[in-house]
Protein backbone atom coordinates (compact mmCIF):
# COMPACT_ATOMS: atom_id res chain seq x y z
CA UNK A 1 0.00 0.00 0.00
CA UNK A 2 1.37 3.27 -0.75
CA UNK A 3 -0.02 6.32 0.29
CA UNK A 4 1.45 9.69 -0.42
CA UNK A 5 -0.23 12.66 0.84
CA UNK A 6 0.78 16.64 0.49
CA UNK A 7 -0.30 18.07 3.67
CA UNK A 8 1.31 21.70 2.54
CA UNK A 9 -0.21 23.65 -0.14
CA UNK A 10 0.06 22.65 -3.50
CA UNK A 11 -1.21 24.49 -6.97
CA UNK A 12 -0.30 23.39 -10.56
CA UNK A 13 0.23 25.88 -12.84
CA UNK A 14 -0.35 24.98 -16.60
CA UNK A 15 0.72 26.84 -19.67
CA UNK A 16 -0.17 26.39 -23.11
CA UNK A 17 1.76 28.61 -25.87
CA UNK A 18 0.84 27.91 -29.31
CA UNK A 19 2.19 29.59 -32.56
CA UNK A 20 -0.96 30.69 -34.61
CA UNK A 21 -3.58 27.64 -35.28
CA UNK A 22 -2.14 25.13 -33.57
CA UNK A 23 -4.21 22.93 -31.53
CA UNK A 24 -1.77 20.23 -29.76
CA UNK A 25 -1.03 22.97 -27.16
CA UNK A 26 -5.19 22.97 -25.95
CA UNK A 27 -5.29 18.73 -26.22
CA UNK A 28 -2.28 19.07 -23.77
CA UNK A 29 -3.36 21.13 -21.36
CA UNK A 30 -6.70 19.10 -21.26
CA UNK A 31 -5.41 16.13 -20.74
CA UNK A 32 -2.73 17.45 -18.34
CA UNK A 33 -5.51 19.05 -16.21
CA UNK A 34 -8.10 16.17 -16.38
CA UNK A 35 -5.16 13.64 -15.60
CA UNK A 36 -3.82 15.79 -12.17
CA UNK A 37 -7.71 15.92 -11.13
CA UNK A 38 -7.64 12.11 -11.49
CA UNK A 39 -4.48 12.16 -8.79
CA UNK A 40 -7.26 14.55 -6.43
CA UNK A 41 -5.38 18.01 -7.18
CA UNK A 42 -8.59 20.58 -6.12
CA UNK A 43 -9.65 22.37 -9.26
CA UNK A 44 -9.38 25.26 -7.51
CA UNK A 45 -5.15 24.25 -7.04
CA UNK A 46 -4.97 24.42 -10.64
CA UNK A 47 -4.52 27.12 -12.98
CA UNK A 48 -4.04 27.55 -16.73
CA UNK A 49 -3.39 29.84 -18.84
CA UNK A 50 -3.40 29.19 -22.89
CA UNK A 51 -4.41 31.01 -26.11
CA UNK A 52 -1.71 33.93 -27.96
CA UNK A 53 0.49 34.77 -25.13
CA UNK A 54 3.04 37.56 -25.30
CA UNK A 55 5.87 38.17 -22.78
CA UNK A 56 3.90 40.54 -20.81
CA UNK A 57 0.70 38.92 -20.36
CA UNK A 58 2.84 36.08 -19.33
CA UNK A 59 4.93 37.78 -17.06
CA UNK A 60 1.97 39.17 -15.19
CA UNK A 61 0.15 35.61 -14.96
CA UNK A 62 3.85 34.20 -13.17
CA UNK A 63 3.79 37.77 -11.28
CA UNK A 64 0.08 36.74 -9.57
CA UNK A 65 1.34 33.01 -9.20
CA UNK A 66 4.52 34.18 -7.13
CA UNK A 67 1.81 36.66 -5.13
CA UNK A 68 -0.22 33.62 -4.30
CA UNK A 69 3.07 31.79 -3.17
CA UNK A 70 4.83 34.10 -1.43
CA UNK A 71 3.64 33.55 1.79
CA UNK A 72 3.81 29.83 2.00
CA UNK A 73 6.40 28.34 4.67
CA UNK A 74 6.61 25.71 1.81
CA UNK A 75 4.30 23.79 -0.59
CA UNK A 76 4.64 22.66 -3.62
CA UNK A 77 4.44 24.04 -6.84
CA UNK A 78 3.77 22.27 -10.49
CA UNK A 79 5.06 24.48 -13.56
CA UNK A 80 3.98 22.39 -17.08
CA UNK A 81 4.21 24.43 -20.45
CA UNK A 82 3.68 22.69 -23.88
CA UNK A 83 5.02 25.18 -26.48
CA UNK A 84 7.77 26.10 -28.40
CA UNK A 85 11.40 26.41 -27.40
CA UNK A 86 14.38 28.31 -28.18
CA UNK A 87 17.97 29.01 -26.98
CA UNK A 88 20.98 31.31 -27.33
CA UNK A 89 24.31 30.30 -26.91
CA UNK A 90 26.56 27.19 -29.31
CA UNK A 91 27.56 25.08 -26.01
CA UNK A 92 25.70 23.40 -23.85
CA UNK A 93 27.56 24.97 -20.82
CA UNK A 94 26.67 28.46 -21.75
CA UNK A 95 22.90 27.66 -23.27
CA UNK A 96 19.73 30.14 -22.29
CA UNK A 97 16.86 28.03 -22.89
CA UNK A 98 12.90 29.80 -23.18
CA UNK A 99 9.64 29.71 -24.65
CA UNK A 100 9.19 31.37 -27.89
CA UNK A 101 5.65 32.34 -26.96
CA UNK A 102 5.01 33.38 -30.84
CA UNK A 103 7.12 32.84 -34.08
CA UNK A 104 9.70 35.76 -34.29
CA UNK A 105 13.14 35.64 -36.51
CA UNK A 106 15.07 37.42 -34.09
CA UNK A 107 15.44 37.62 -30.61
CA UNK A 108 11.89 39.59 -29.01
CA UNK A 109 11.73 41.20 -25.94
CA UNK A 110 7.61 40.76 -26.75
CA UNK A 111 7.90 37.03 -27.63
CA UNK A 112 10.80 35.24 -26.23
CA UNK A 113 11.02 34.54 -22.23
CA UNK A 114 13.89 33.02 -21.01
CA UNK A 115 13.49 30.14 -18.37
CA UNK A 116 16.14 31.97 -16.01
CA UNK A 117 13.44 35.08 -16.20
CA UNK A 118 10.41 32.96 -15.36
CA UNK A 119 11.90 31.29 -12.60
CA UNK A 120 12.93 34.97 -11.71
CA UNK A 121 9.59 36.03 -11.71
CA UNK A 122 7.98 33.70 -10.03
CA UNK A 123 10.38 34.20 -7.11
CA UNK A 124 9.46 30.53 -5.80
CA UNK A 125 10.39 30.88 -1.71
CA UNK A 126 13.19 28.70 -0.85
CA UNK A 127 11.11 26.25 1.29
CA UNK A 128 8.36 25.44 -1.60
CA UNK A 129 9.28 23.13 -4.24
CA UNK A 130 9.69 23.55 -7.99
CA UNK A 131 8.95 21.07 -10.04
CA UNK A 132 9.09 21.91 -13.82
CA UNK A 133 7.70 19.86 -17.00
CA UNK A 134 8.57 22.02 -20.22
CA UNK A 135 7.37 20.70 -23.08
CA UNK A 136 8.81 22.48 -25.83
CA UNK B 1 18.99 25.57 -11.59
CA UNK B 2 18.07 26.88 -6.94
CA UNK B 3 18.18 23.59 -4.94
CA UNK B 4 14.21 24.01 -4.28
CA UNK B 5 14.02 23.09 -8.53
CA UNK B 6 13.82 19.72 -10.30
CA UNK B 7 12.73 19.28 -13.79
CA UNK B 8 11.26 16.15 -15.63
CA UNK B 9 13.51 17.75 -19.29
CA UNK B 10 14.57 16.10 -22.67
CA UNK B 11 17.86 14.32 -22.40
CA UNK B 12 20.59 15.63 -25.18
CA UNK B 13 21.84 13.02 -26.96
CA UNK B 14 25.98 13.02 -26.47
CA UNK B 15 27.85 15.28 -29.14
CA UNK B 16 24.69 16.21 -30.50
CA UNK B 17 24.11 20.28 -31.40
CA UNK B 18 21.85 22.24 -29.16
CA UNK B 19 18.51 22.14 -30.62
CA UNK B 20 14.47 22.51 -29.17
CA UNK B 21 13.37 19.68 -30.29
CA UNK B 22 10.12 18.89 -29.40
CA UNK B 23 7.63 17.07 -31.34
CA UNK B 24 3.87 16.99 -31.86
CA UNK B 25 2.21 14.06 -33.28
CA UNK B 26 -0.78 12.59 -33.75
CA UNK B 27 -2.33 10.19 -31.38
CA UNK B 28 -5.52 7.79 -31.07
CA UNK B 29 -7.13 8.62 -27.65
CA UNK B 30 -11.17 8.34 -26.48
CA UNK B 31 -11.57 7.10 -30.43
CA UNK B 32 -10.54 10.12 -32.05
CA UNK B 33 -7.38 10.93 -33.46
CA UNK B 34 -5.70 13.85 -31.48
CA UNK B 35 -2.45 15.99 -32.10
CA UNK B 36 -0.36 15.77 -28.97
CA UNK B 37 3.03 16.81 -27.48
CA UNK B 38 4.84 13.78 -27.83
CA UNK B 39 6.32 14.56 -24.01
CA UNK B 40 2.82 15.78 -23.03
CA UNK B 41 1.07 12.54 -24.40
CA UNK B 42 3.12 10.36 -22.30
CA UNK B 43 3.27 12.69 -19.42
CA UNK B 44 -0.39 13.14 -18.69
CA UNK B 45 -1.48 9.64 -19.54
CA UNK B 46 1.21 8.05 -17.00
CA UNK B 47 1.30 10.71 -13.73
CA UNK B 48 -1.49 10.11 -12.33
CA UNK B 49 -0.73 6.92 -11.17
CA UNK B 50 3.05 7.66 -9.88
CA UNK B 51 4.60 9.18 -6.76
CA UNK B 52 7.47 10.96 -7.72
CA UNK B 53 9.48 12.35 -10.44
CA UNK B 54 11.52 9.08 -10.47
CA UNK B 55 8.43 6.73 -10.56
CA UNK B 56 6.70 9.23 -13.17
CA UNK B 57 10.02 8.97 -15.91
CA UNK B 58 10.25 5.27 -15.52
CA UNK B 59 6.30 5.10 -15.90
CA UNK B 60 6.83 7.33 -19.06
CA UNK B 61 10.04 5.07 -20.47
CA UNK B 62 7.56 1.73 -19.91
CA UNK B 63 5.03 3.26 -21.94
CA UNK B 64 6.85 4.78 -24.47
CA UNK B 65 8.88 1.45 -25.12
CA UNK B 66 5.64 0.08 -25.51
CA UNK B 67 4.27 1.96 -28.34
CA UNK B 68 7.42 1.28 -29.81
CA UNK B 69 7.35 -2.34 -29.85
CA UNK B 70 3.85 -2.31 -31.21
CA UNK B 71 4.69 0.44 -33.95
CA UNK B 72 2.14 2.94 -32.36
CA UNK B 73 5.41 5.54 -32.64
CA UNK B 74 8.98 5.31 -34.42
CA UNK B 75 12.19 5.82 -32.33
CA UNK B 76 12.13 9.54 -33.61
CA UNK B 77 9.22 10.16 -31.72
CA UNK B 78 10.34 8.32 -28.25
CA UNK B 79 10.69 10.73 -25.71
CA UNK B 80 14.33 10.37 -24.17
CA UNK B 81 14.10 11.97 -20.75
CA UNK B 82 16.13 13.14 -17.57
CA UNK B 83 15.53 14.00 -13.73
CA UNK B 84 17.25 17.30 -12.87
CA UNK B 85 17.22 17.90 -9.33
CA UNK B 86 15.37 15.25 -6.73
CA UNK B 87 14.24 12.60 -8.34
CA UNK B 88 12.23 11.68 -5.13
CA UNK B 89 10.51 14.65 -4.97
CA UNK B 90 7.03 13.90 -4.33
CA UNK B 91 4.18 14.97 -7.25
CA UNK B 92 1.52 16.95 -6.80
CA UNK B 93 -2.06 15.84 -5.43
CA UNK B 94 -3.46 13.19 -2.90
CA UNK B 95 -2.15 9.65 -4.49
CA UNK B 96 -3.28 6.35 -2.66
CA UNK B 97 -2.65 3.23 -4.20
CA UNK B 98 -3.02 -0.11 -2.84
CA UNK B 99 -0.79 -2.76 -4.11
Amino acid sequence: MTLTLHPDPQLAVLIGAPHQNEVAMHNDLAAMYAALRRRALLAAEILCLEGPLDTHLLRTFLAAISQRIATWPQGALFLYVTGHGFFTGEQVAEARVGIELQPAAQLSSDYHLFWDEILETLAVPPHVKLMLLPDH
Amino acid sequence: MPANVSALVKKAEPGAELTCRAYTKEFAEGGAVVRRGVISHYAAATVAGVTDLAAWIDAIERMSQADLATGVITPFYQPVLQVIGDAALALPGRIFQFK
